[in-house]
């Protein structure tokens, strides 16, 4: 299966990894243009006051009223579909000159407050900048530009302002670009703080789950062991054996490789699952060999607990983009939590089924419990909430299993409707391009 | 004086080579040997057969080797089981131990240390 060239690839992961970034960025923008539109508006309503009373004329209320009407209609498409955040931000930057000359050239300079506009200006411009290139210099640097932009063509008005209003143009403009370079560059610090936060709570989760299978690890990597310490001690027996018989020594060889192997397998599976996968770039992942992968590890727990695991027959070849570290710590959250919800009960089993479609995978877990209380459903995916006894569990698997899903672009949750404990696990199997939402 | 032929041990591990590798070494001292990989199993070979030692490991699908220790016990007390463990489950050595088992060996364990837990279960001396 292919998903695209490694370049592809490489930019998905990067995208991935500034998703929160942009996402702040475009809490940021909804205010702006919220703003901009207020402030649109309220000029509108005072050209109309103007024209009104005889200090303005229809030129002007017909002027601003379309551009407040055409900033509102790409504000409101903006909102309703998929805009990437910079042609976001090129709007706000294309709207600003054209209401900022708009007032300056139509209106009386008593009826514009021309200063806000630049203001704004100045914000959706330094915005734009840290949003493109996500370096706060640039973004700083470009208030001088445009400041002695606007002011440069000011000056060519036949009438153009005086040393005061220009120096206050051009304040304005760096006033708005500084205040809204710092605050995009705290914003920056404080989701990388927070993603660094999560990225210690999410390996922390994960060694925890770790420690609840160690038992079981190790029952399966030392059962092979104590096999091959048998077969070579028998072998220093055979050897001296007359005649030897070599066929039995072909096969005691062989059958300690073949445990060799098989605890290679356990470590590998166990050294994927440790490593800290929060800045692995996504990949083609096969879905076989992530259950594959994860079942080494929790299967031995399954087995000693005497739960009955069934995974329902799906394509070998099933595949889908992302991090296969990360998701196979959201199925063994899952399993772990299954096996300890249904240990004790008679005949207990899981059952893993795989269902694709062209663009999205699904992933259900289901147990032979009865679902979970409604009381218990709404906190299932807080941090912190377990129904576990104190000591053996963290509360962090799930919230942490659907920030993980989340991260793919996909999502975790229950099946309220299915008759036993079912939770699904969606992943879209391409990942979007960067610079979207939602990346 | 008793043979190791006369012997008969009942090897339980879910582990097939394990179980394997352990038969065959007990048969390259001369025992009878049976295995199976399960408890349920060895519970049958147990009813069915003259069996005169059962080595069970201590975790199987069906069940665990103390369930399986106590179950033997039950039916008949003079037949010695040693359990294999690998120090990671619900139970251990001592509880082992206290339920009634001849020997508790770790996985992996020591070959020598093996035979000897054998032989002094059957009563043989030390090979």
């Amino acid at each position: 299966m292919s998903h695209g060239t490694p370049h592809d690839h490489e930019r998905r992961a990067k995208a991935h990894r500034f998703g929160g970034l942009m996402e702040g960025h475009q809490e940021l923008l909804k205010r702006l243009d919220l703003t901009f539109g207020v402030t649109l508006s309220l000029l509108c309503a005072s050209a109309i006051v103007a024209w009104m009373i005889g200090k303005g004329s229809l030129v002007t209320v017909i002027a601003l009223g379309l551009v407040t009407l055409s900033n509102l209609a790409f504000s409101q498409i903006s909102a309703r579909s998929e805009i990437p955040i910079r042609i976001e931000a090129g709007r706000l930057f294309i709207f600003g000159p054209i209401a900022s000359f708009g007032v300056h050239w139509v209106i009386d300079d008593s009826f514009a407050p021309f200063w806000i506009f630049y203001f704004i200006y100045g914000s959706a411009g330094s915005l734009m900048l840290y949003v493109l290139t996500n370096r706060p210099l640039w973004s700083y640097l470009q208030v001088f530009f445009w400041g002695s932009l606007f002011v440069g063509i000011e000056s060519l008005r036949p009438q153009h302002l005086d040393i005061l209003q220009q120096l206050q143009i051009f304040a304005t403009i760096l006033m708005g670009g500084t205040l809204f370079t710092a605050i995009n560059h705290l914003l920056a610090q404080s989701l990388e703080r927070e993603g660094r936060v999560k990225a210690t709570m999410t390996q922390y989760a994960k060694m925890s789950a770790l420690g609840e299978m160690a038992g079981g690890i190790a029952h399966e990597i030392n059962s092979p062991l104590a096999a091959i310490k048998n077969l070579v001690g028998q072998l220093q027996e055979v050897v001296d054996d007359d005649p030897v018989d070599r066929p039995v020594l072909k096969e005691m060889a062989a059958d300690a490789e073949k445990m060799t192997d098989r605890i290679a397998r356990i470590v590998l599976s166990l050294r994927s699952f440790s490593r800290d996968g929060t800045k692995d770039p996504f990949r083609p992942v096969n879905v076989r060999q992530l259950l594959d992968e994860t079942l080494d590890l929790c299967g031995e727990r399954l087995r000693s607990r005497r739960i009955r695991l069934d995974i329902e027959p799906f394509p070998a070849s099933l595949g889908f983009d992302g991090s296969a570290t990360q998701v196979s710590q959201v199925l063994l959250n899952l399993l772990n939590n299954a096996c300890d919800a249904i240990s004790g009960m008679s005949d207990p089993w899981i059952r893993i089924s795989v269902v694709a479609s062209s663009d999205a995978i699904e992933i259900r877990v289901v147990d032979c419990g009865k679902g979970i209380p409604p009381a218990i459903r709404e906190k299932l995916f807080q941090p912190f909430f377990t129904t576990k006894d104190i000591g053996k569990g963290t509360g962090l698997g799930l919230s942490i299993s659907a920030g993980l899903a989340q991260g793919h672009g996909g999502q975790l949750h229950l099946d309220p409707h299915h008759p036993n404990t079912c939770f699904v696990l969606h992943l879209p199997r391409v990942q979007s391009p960067p610079g979207t939402l939602g990346t | 004086m008793p043979e190791p032929r006369d012997f008969t041990i009942l090897v339980v591990d879910d582990e097939e080579l394990l179980r394997k590798s352990i038969a065959n070494d007990l048969k390259r001292k001369g025992f009878q040997v049976l295995s199976c990989e399960n408890g349920t199993r060895a519970l049958e070979h147990v009813r069915a057969t003259r069996v005169h030692l059962v080595i069970s490991d201590i975790r199987m699908p069906d069940g665990d080797g103390v369930t399986l220790l106590e179950q033997i016990r039950a039916y008949d007390p003079s037949i010695p089981v040693v359990i294999l463990m690998t120090g990671f489950s619900d139970f251990s050595e001592e509880a082992c131990l206290q339920k009634g088992a001849r020997a508790v060996l770790l996985k992996p364990f020591d070959r020598k240390r093996f035979a000897s837990a054998v032989f002094e279960a059957l009563g043989l001396p030390d090979p």
